[in-house]
């Protein structure tokens, strides 16, 4: 029976799928093309005063943080003075037990007591913390908690006491990973934004060096520190930043990248407005031509904006070159990024409508080069630039040793057997090859990227209208670029339009070809 | 209001023009009338563009601190009048938007693409000129500074490359076609030049004032009028007036002239590829312009479809104008040889109801 | 939504634009030289040198070349009929040599053979252009050796004897034609022979060719040599000049750069190395074409002449100015204005149709030629510099 039972069930296959489902929440039906409009409705904040009953303020905390189930959430309970009932609360993990211990517990529970005014007393008297404040207000309570500050409640005080605590692990300062220069200091900025503001604060030691700290604007209630320089960033510009800043509003805000995202004026623009450091000693030389800096909690990058062109193909190292050495570099790094965009295409150009400017030998070279390869020479091209592109994704996503040996296998062994299979051509190879080591002099990532998409689409019109489709496609991808602007400040300056320009574009250099302001970036004082 | 006219400096201003003046200067005229019997062209270029600058010297005088021509038209001629004679001046940039384009298409497809149809032709540079026109004269006036040093080496290469070849007997006879073809030829380089610098002063109220819009128009007629006499002594050099006559690109066959060897110097189709580019941006500057005066007299608030039309209209002239029927060949020589009333008549209209009437903005 | 429509627009504008017919590099087969002569069934022969070898085509192999001939009515014929038989199409932009027979030159058919359409086929207006005594497939052959399968030595050579040596003027299709249809001057084509030929007087008289430089041609890998320069009247050929002989024009003619002089004298053969030609100053006036010219020259083995320098000097002048003048009387008589002297008889007319109605050619035999020139020696014979 049993048997037969199993064999039956096995034939009629009416088991229930089993699987989890995600069902859908949200009433209505989407549209066609566009899912569901994103509710308008916005959290109001929360305007409850500190309630003086410990017994609610115990209530309010343990639904805020659900701390029936979450345990980070600590409620210690002890008298202050010996006589009121008080109770410190913090996140275990984000505050420092000892110090809790050692300067608010001890203290508050040896104080002499008093009759009134116990949270001033607490303040100014019994708890020895560095960074102490008073507040009246439930949302300051639980966003001190968050941050890893400890919140100390008394009985029967309409306030509470919050007090650095912040004690959570993090690593120490690091050398810059992917700024690394030879000269100049070898720090990067850290996911601690403190430790990340005084990273600035050592090189900028100026009275009118200015870090607001604000909301993010994520839900993930990070902060961030809007940095600039009070007497000479241009005050409009800092207000249009705030602006924005403020416009922000998104599920979760993890990174100094996203912020730039939603910062930017042109969103659909392949090339970036705004710069991305590692570096500390860049982000002060930004500060002190007048930009803003923008540091976010948890990301140990910094933004820099406004930027122009220049800025993105300028490295680290430029600022410490002497002059001769500086321009050199400079020269290669352009040519390289002119090689990177346009070799591809002016050879397909010219190899499919302008072989007259070809010589006799490079003709001949080339048509030996590609016999018996199949692909026609356009489809051959625009082939390994996608392939290269795979190569360096496959290289960048492989960590570590592996990571350096993808790109040998897939530039050598592929590249030879592809030739050797009558795949590609030798003389295609060598312009990819070339072509992508001009893309990599690009400082800039985002940059290199917005290049590498762009030259096939210049490879295209090349086929199509040889010359004419390059200069075309070139012109048209120039005049987007000059339209462009970065938080008001045109994308090409000072080139187009004409401004002073503080560091030098292509010739000179050095510490002595420095001048003294962006002109573009209209500062409020001279330096 | 999205008139997109932005700010621009002097520099930009200067470069916008010169630019134009040295794309109209070489590539706006009536070849075959011109050259047919001897060549004094290259006097008469630099006759015209000197005559550009005292006219245009004397209209700012006649309008107001803001520079607006349009204002200043209403002005002085009052709200029917000024409006009416803005409009000769409107077809008057369109056409010198057009005849460069009618010029590279020719080029293009009797030199370079000799298999391809003039509307492929036409549809490449079609959407790059709507591109620069609807983003406005801040983007215009950019790219006008950033062709203008591709637009000096064109100019150099051009020089270079012929300069073997050039000869002082193939200007003779020198003084033919005569003092009365040179007088008319002088009047019809009013045309080449009397745009670029007319156009800036439409857009005079992104140049930051009356006297920067003065400055950049003599320094820009100067410097492009210069470069276009070059190009045409240097044309005069190279080949005897005549045999220039049945060209359809003059200037590009000049690259070819003289005996060479080295590959690095086969330039001629890179350098004639350069002048288009530069071209574009002497068309957007002079469309824009065009754009801008027309939404000032009909009220129109964004620059963008008005622009958008003018590049669409001024690319479909170009290319009507290459086809062969006799009636747009009739136009096309009228233009060449009476265009430059379009521009004189709404000036002197100007001048004479600024004296008459004493208004000023 | 405008967005989309804008972009849908863009898209169908970008498809409409389409392709300009390219054709890549490997699908063509590229004619480096063209050469046209009287053909045996058909009006001419055109004869190609292709750059890659093509199997089962009349011709000779030779490193990745091939010469390719057609008897055709014209040049777009040939095409036409050599199209049917090759496995590629022939392409043009890279054609850098032009060559006639000199039967075709002395027939007066290259201006018409030029004219026209050749514009559509994409050569370069500053082609090169020769004439050549041989059969041109003999001639093409014997461009062609192993190690420069592409002729590119001759063309060099060329470019090596008017630079280095002054015996030739490189001239490009679009001056050739220049100088056919107008008065202001003849075209005076490189002129090119197979090596071996036997030594005839040149129009001059006087010195023979095809020896460019007065000397055998030497046996080498290219078969065929430059041999002097062909002289034209309008458009049609009439006579050969030597090596030295057209270096007396091109130094008449500014043009000269440097070179080497063969002249007698009593004291025996001068040798002469010319460093530096003046700018000539040329008139003229009531008939009289007046040149002066001032050369610099250093004397090859001085210590082997037996004469002064302001002799020596005084010699060459005199020799120099006869030559010169024997040069001109005979190409005036030929109806050839080598020297240019009708762009000189133009800059007096004051309008082109009274020029084009003035028959110089008519009136140049009847000019009479006054060349002055003045040598300056560097070194004295007697006293060469120790250096």
């Amino acid at each position: 029976m049993k048997i037969l039972d199993t064999i039956w069930r096995g034939l009629r296959f009416c088991e229930p799928d089993g699987r989890f489902e995600l069902l859908e929440t949200e009433p209505g039906a989407p549209s066609f093309f566009h899912g569901r409009k994103a509710s308008q409705e916005r959290e109001l904040p929360d305007e409850r005063p500190v309630d003086p009953r410990l017994k609610e303020s115990r209530r309010r905390l343990l639904s805020a943080f659900k701390g029936q189930v979450n345990r980070d959430l600590v409620l210690r309970a002890f008298r202050f003075c010996g006589t009121v009932d008080a109770l410190a609360v913090f996140l275990s993990g984000m505050a420092d037990g000892d110090r809790i211990s050692e300067f608010i517990l001890k203290p508050a529970q040896a104080a002499a007591p008093v009759k009134k005014g116990l949270a001033d007393y607490a303040l100014k008297t019994v708890f020895s913390l560095q960074e102490a404040e008073k507040t009246d207000r439930w949302a300051q309570v639980v966003s001190a908690i968050l941050e890893g500050r400890t919140a100390v409640l008394l009985a029967g005080e309409r306030e509470a006491v919050l007090l650095d605590t912040r004690g959570y692990a993090c690593r120490g300062v690091d050398r810059a990973q992917n700024e690394s220069t030879v000269l100049g200091p070898q720090e990067a900025f850290h996911e601690n934004l403190r430790v990340s503001v005084t990273l600035l604060r050592r090189i900028i030691r100026r009275a009118d060096f200015v870090c607001e700290f604000r909301p993010a604007g994520g839900k993930n209630n990070v902060q961030l520190a809007l940095c600039y320089l009070g007497g000479v960033c241009n005050e409009a510009l800092l207000q249009e930043v705030k602006k924005r800043l403020c416009a922000l509003k998104i599920d979760a805000l993890l990174s100094a990248g996203t912020v730039g995202q939603l910062l930017e004026d042109s969103p659909r623009s392949p090339v970036p407005q705004t710069l991305l450091t590692e570096r500390p000693d860049r982000a002060a030389a930004a500060l002190m031509a007048g930009k803003a800096v923008i540091l976010v909690e948890g990301s140990p990058q910094a933004l820099v904006l406004p930027v122009s062109l220049w800025a993105l193909l300028e490295t680290p190292e430029d600022s410490y070159l002497r002059r001769s050495a500086g321009t050199v570099a400079r020269l290669v790094r352009l040519f390289g990024a002119a090689v990177s965009v346009l070799m591809p295409a002016y050879f397909l150009s010219l190899a499919y409508h302008h072989q007259g400017l070809l010589s006799s030998d490079i003709l001949s070279t080339v048509i030996s080069s590609r016999k018996l390869v199949f692909l026609p020479l356009g489809l051959e091209m625009i082939f390994l630039l996608l392939v290269f592109q795979l190569v360096r994704e496959a290289g960048v996503r492989v960590p570590g040793v592996v990571g350096q040996t993808v790109g040998v296998i897939g530039g050598l062994i592929l590249g030879q057997a592809a030739v050797a299979a009558n795949v590609v051509s030798t003389v295609g190879l060598i312009i990819v090859a070339l072509t992508g080591l001009g893309n990599f002099v690009i400082p800039n990532y985002d940059l290199q990227l917005a290049v590498a998409y762009y030259r096939v689409g210049l490879c295209l019109l090349a086929v199509w209208g040889g010359l004419l489709g390059l200069f075309c496609g070139a012109l048209a991808g120039l005049i987007l670029l000059a339209d462009q602007k970065s938080f008001g400040v045109p994308f090409l300056s000072p080139v187009a339009p004409k401004a002073v320009a503080k560091g030098p574009l292509l010739f000179g250099g050095g510490a002595r070809g420095r001048g003294t302001g962006e002109d573009d970036m209209n500062p409020e004082g001279a330096l | 209001m999205n008139l997109r006219l932005g700010r621009f400096g002097l520099q930009e201003g200067t470069a916008a023009v010169a630019v134009a003046a040295l794309i109209s200067g070489v590539f706006s005229l009536d070849v075959s009338a011109t050259y047919a019997r001897g060549n004094l062209c290259y006097a008469a270029t630099a006759a015209g563009a000197l005559l550009s600058v005292l006219l245009l010297g004397l209209l700012p005088k006649a309008m107001g601190p803001e520079a607006d021509l349009g204002e200043s038209f209403r002005l002085a001629l009052g709200p029917l009048l000024g409006p009416v004679v803005t409009l000769p001046l409107i077809l008057g940039l369109l056409l010198a938007a057009v005849l460069p384009l009618f010029r590279f298409l020719l080029a293009m497809e009797r030199y370079i693409f000799v298999d391809a149809d003039y509307v492929p032709l036409a549809l490449y540079l079609l959407p790059v000129l709507l591109l620069l026109v609807t983003r406005g004269m801040e983007c215009v006036a950019r790219m006008a500074k950033l062709l203008a040093l591709p637009a000096a080496f064109a100019l150099g290469a051009l020089l270079l490359l012929a300069g073997p070849a050039f000869r002082l007997y193939h200007l003779y006879p020198l003084f033919s076609p005569g003092f009365g073809a040179f007088c008319r030829q002088t009047g019809e380089a009013l045309f080449r030049f009397l745009p670029g610098g007319l156009a800036l002063i439409a857009v005079g109220r992104g140049c930051q004032g009356k006297k920067f819009v003065a400055s950049g128009v003599r320094r820009g007629l100067l410097l492009g009028g210069a470069g276009a006499t070059m190009v045409q002594l240097g044309l005069g050099l190279t080949f005897f007036g005549p045999d220039m006559a049945p060209m359809s690109a003059p200037v590009y066959c000049m690259t070819m002239a003289a005996r060479q060897d080295r590959l690095g110097l086969r330039l001629d189709v890179l350098v004639l590829f350069l002048w288009v580019m530069a071209g574009l941006a002497a068309a957007g500057f002079y469309l824009y312009a065009a754009a801008l005066l027309l939404c000032r007299l009909t009220g129109g608030e964004d620059i963008r479809p008005v622009g958008a039309l003018m590049g669409l209209l001024a690319v479909s002239l170009a290319l009507l104008f290459n086809f062969d029927a006799s009636v747009l060949q009739a136009v096309l020589r009228a233009v060449y040889a009476r265009g430059s009333w379009l521009l004189l008549s709404p000036l002197l209209f100007l001048l004479l109801g600024r004296a008459l009437t004493g208004r000023r903005p | 939504m405008r967005r989309v429509f804008l972009l849908i627009l863009g898209l169908l504008l970008a498809l409409s634009a389409g392709c300009m017919e390219g054709v890549p590099l490997d699908k063509y087969c590229y004619v480096l030289d063209l050469g046209i002569e009287r053909g045996e069934r058909m009006p001419y022969r055109f004869v190609f040198l292709l750059n890659r070898d093509v199997e089962g085509e009349p011709g000779q192999e030779g490193g990745g070349v091939s010469v390719v001939h057609v008897e055709e009515r014209s040049l777009f014929d040939a095409i036409e009929a050599l199209s049917g038989a090759l496995s590629a199409q022939l392409s043009f932009e890279r054609a850098t040599l032009l060559a006639f027979s000199r039967e075709i030159a002395e027939s007066g058919e290259i201006p018409a053979l030029t004219d026209g359409a050749w514009g559509r086929l994409k050569i370069r207006q500053n082609i090169r252009v020769i004439i050549l005594e041989a059969d041109l497939i003999s001639a093409f052959q014997g461009f062609i050796s192993p190690e420069d399968p592409t002729m590119s030595r001759l063309k060099a050579n060329v470019k090596l004897y008017m630079d280095s040596f002054g015996y030739v003027e490189d001239w490009g299709m679009s001056r050739m034609r220049e100088a056919f249809r107008h008065q202001a001057g003849d075209a005076l084509l490189p002129y090119a022979a197979l090596v071996g030929s036997a030594p005839r007087a040149d129009m001059a008289g006087g010195l023979a060719y095809p020896y460019t430089g007065g000397q055998l041609l030497g046996e080498g890998q290219i078969k065929t040599s430059l041999a002097g320069s062909a002289v034209f009247s309008g458009g049609r050929m009439k006579g050969v000049l030597s090596g030295q002989h057209t270096m007396l024009v091109l130094m008449a003619n500014g043009v000269f750069r440097a070179g080497h002089l063969r002249l007698p004298s009593s004291a025996g053969e001068l040798n002469l190395a010319l460093y530096r030609v003046g700018r000539p100053q040329r008139r003229l006036q009531d008939g009289v074409f007046t040149c002066r010219i001032t050369l610099e020259a250093d004397l090859e083995r001085p210590e082997r002449v037996d004469l002064e320098g302001a002799a020596l000097s005084a010699e060459a002048e005199a020799y120099l100015s006869a030559e010169l003048a024997r040069v001109f009387s005979a190409t005036a008589a030929a109806g050839a204005d080598v020297f240019f002297v009708g762009a000189e008889a133009m800059g007096r007319f004051f309008d082109w149709e009274s020029w084009e109605s003035y028959d110089f050619a008519a009136r140049l035999g009847k000019i009479v030629p006054d060349f002055q020139v003045r040598v300056k020696l560097s070194h004295s014979p007697r006293d060469p510099a120790l250096e």
